[in-house]
């Protein structure tokens, strides 16, 4: 039993007194809070069976034992040195995540500032940018074809607009041209709206080049990979376009072809799906009727 | 019967994986399930226990976290892993071996009791 001066501490003495003895200070608040919390539920158990706020209070702290022993064996499970050694281990990592995204993220951080600081004026693959800085860039031709319409499966397809731009061909850099057409289709059911051509959408010059679909170079390669005897090692893609603005039956497409032969005069747009669909336009680069 | 010390100080350890293997527990709702299920048998001060949770802890056979209890007082929580889930079997088994060998020498001085 322990001495009658030890069994009238209160829970704070209490916790104190074991904390006294365990060296290694930055756990004392973790373990006071531990022991109070058991005081507190022994002390709260105590008074629903009826017995006064103090004494069971005092019962829950002698219910514990002396807190110097306590305290003693509570310093072995809490040895100072690695407990530093802990504390400076997690320091050191979180300094280094901190590092780590600082010099990882500031600098992407700093582009993206950058760019809305001073955007860009021309971006030469943007279509709608070509419009917008009309008077900067030389435009070889700009029409709208008369006769470039199609209906397939009660969609109706009309070409809007052509531009004709100079433009290095992007991988020898050797002057080439940049086909962009506004593409136009429309549906009576505004659910069938936005066809999704980009997968069967491609190029033919006058001049017999072809310029595959940007969806097209990945299953030709595969295909190339597959026989390379039958079919032909892809080109670089060339032919793009997505939907640029919807309404309810009209979706407009941006579509473009880059690396065309600047001799060629007239380019079609083809589409053909498996081989079962198929739409072309013919366009001419001069500006006009095509095939004319 | 209250048991005497030395013969709980090797087997609280037992006690206290065996408690947490039915669930995650703190250490006042251990020490209130051990009387009632020991018939307060082992109504040891209950301090003892947190050095030998604190020791489990550090060892890796238990690992901890707070949770507010709906009272409103923050409770830290044991919960045993698997580390201690394994060494609670090695001391089970360890402890029926002791037992074994005790029960066998009682049973042979019986007579001489009786």
């Amino acid at each position: 039993m322990a001495a009658p001066g030890k069994s009238r501490l209160t829970m704070e003495q209490f916790c104190a007194q074991v904390c006294a003895r365990v060296r290694f200070w930055p756990d004392h608040a973790a373990i006071t809070a531990e022991l109070t919390a058991h005081l507190e539920d022994h002390a709260a158990a105590l008074e629903a069976r009826g017995i006064s706020p103090e004494e069971a209070a005092e019962r829950a702290v002698s219910a514990m034992g002396d807190p110097e022993v306590l305290g003693r064996e509570l310093d072995k499970s809490h040895r100072p040195l690695p407990g530093w050694f802990q504390i400076l281990f997690r320091v050191s990592v979180r300094t280094a995540l901190v590092l780590l995204l600082v010099f990882c993220f500031l600098p992407r951080a700093t582009d993206l500032y950058d760019l809305i600081a001073a955007p860009p004026l021309y971006n030469d693959d943007d279509t709608g940018v070509i419009v917008e800085h009309y008077d900067q860039v030389e435009v070889l031709a700009d029409y709208r074809p008369e006769h470039a319409v199609c209906y397939l499966e009660h969609y109706t397809f009309s070409a809007e607009r052509v531009l004709v731009t100079p433009r290095e061909h992007s991988v020898t850099g050797e002057p080439a041209l940049r086909v962009s057409v506004l593409l136009k289709a429309v549906h009576l059911n505004p659910s069938l709206r936005c066809p999704r051509i980009s997968g069967w959408l491609w190029a033919e010059d006058d001049l017999g080049n072809r310029y595959p679909g940007w969806n097209q170079y990945d299953p030709a390669e595969l295909l190339h990979g597959l026989y390379p005897e039958q079919a032909a090692a892809p080109e670089l893609y060339t032919t793009m376009g997505g939907p640029s603005l919807q309404t309810p039956f009209v979706t407009y497409y941006d579509v473009y072809v880059i690396d065309v032969d600047p001799e060629a005069v007239q380019l079609t747009l083809r589409f053909d799906r498996y081989g079962k669909i198929q739409l072309s336009f013919p366009l001419s680069l001069n500006g006009g009727e095509a095939g004319g | 019967m209250k048991a005497d010390k030395s013969l709980l100080s090797g087997s609280t350890t037992l006690l206290v994986l065996s408690l947490l293997s039915t669930g995650d527990k703190y250490g006042y709702q251990m020490i209130a399930e051990l009387e009632e299920k020991s018939d307060r048998t082992f109504s040891m001060k209950e301090g003892t226990l947190y050095p030998i949770l604190h020791t489990l802890e550090k060892t890796g056979a238990v690992d901890s976290y707070e949770k507010e209890a709906p009272s409103g007082r923050t409770r830290k929580y044991y919960h045993i892993t698997k580390k201690g889930l394994k060494l609670l079997g090695e001391k089970k088994e360890e402890w029926t071996t002791f037992s074994q060998a005790v029960n066998a020498v009682l049973a042979g001085s019986a007579p001489t009791l009786a």
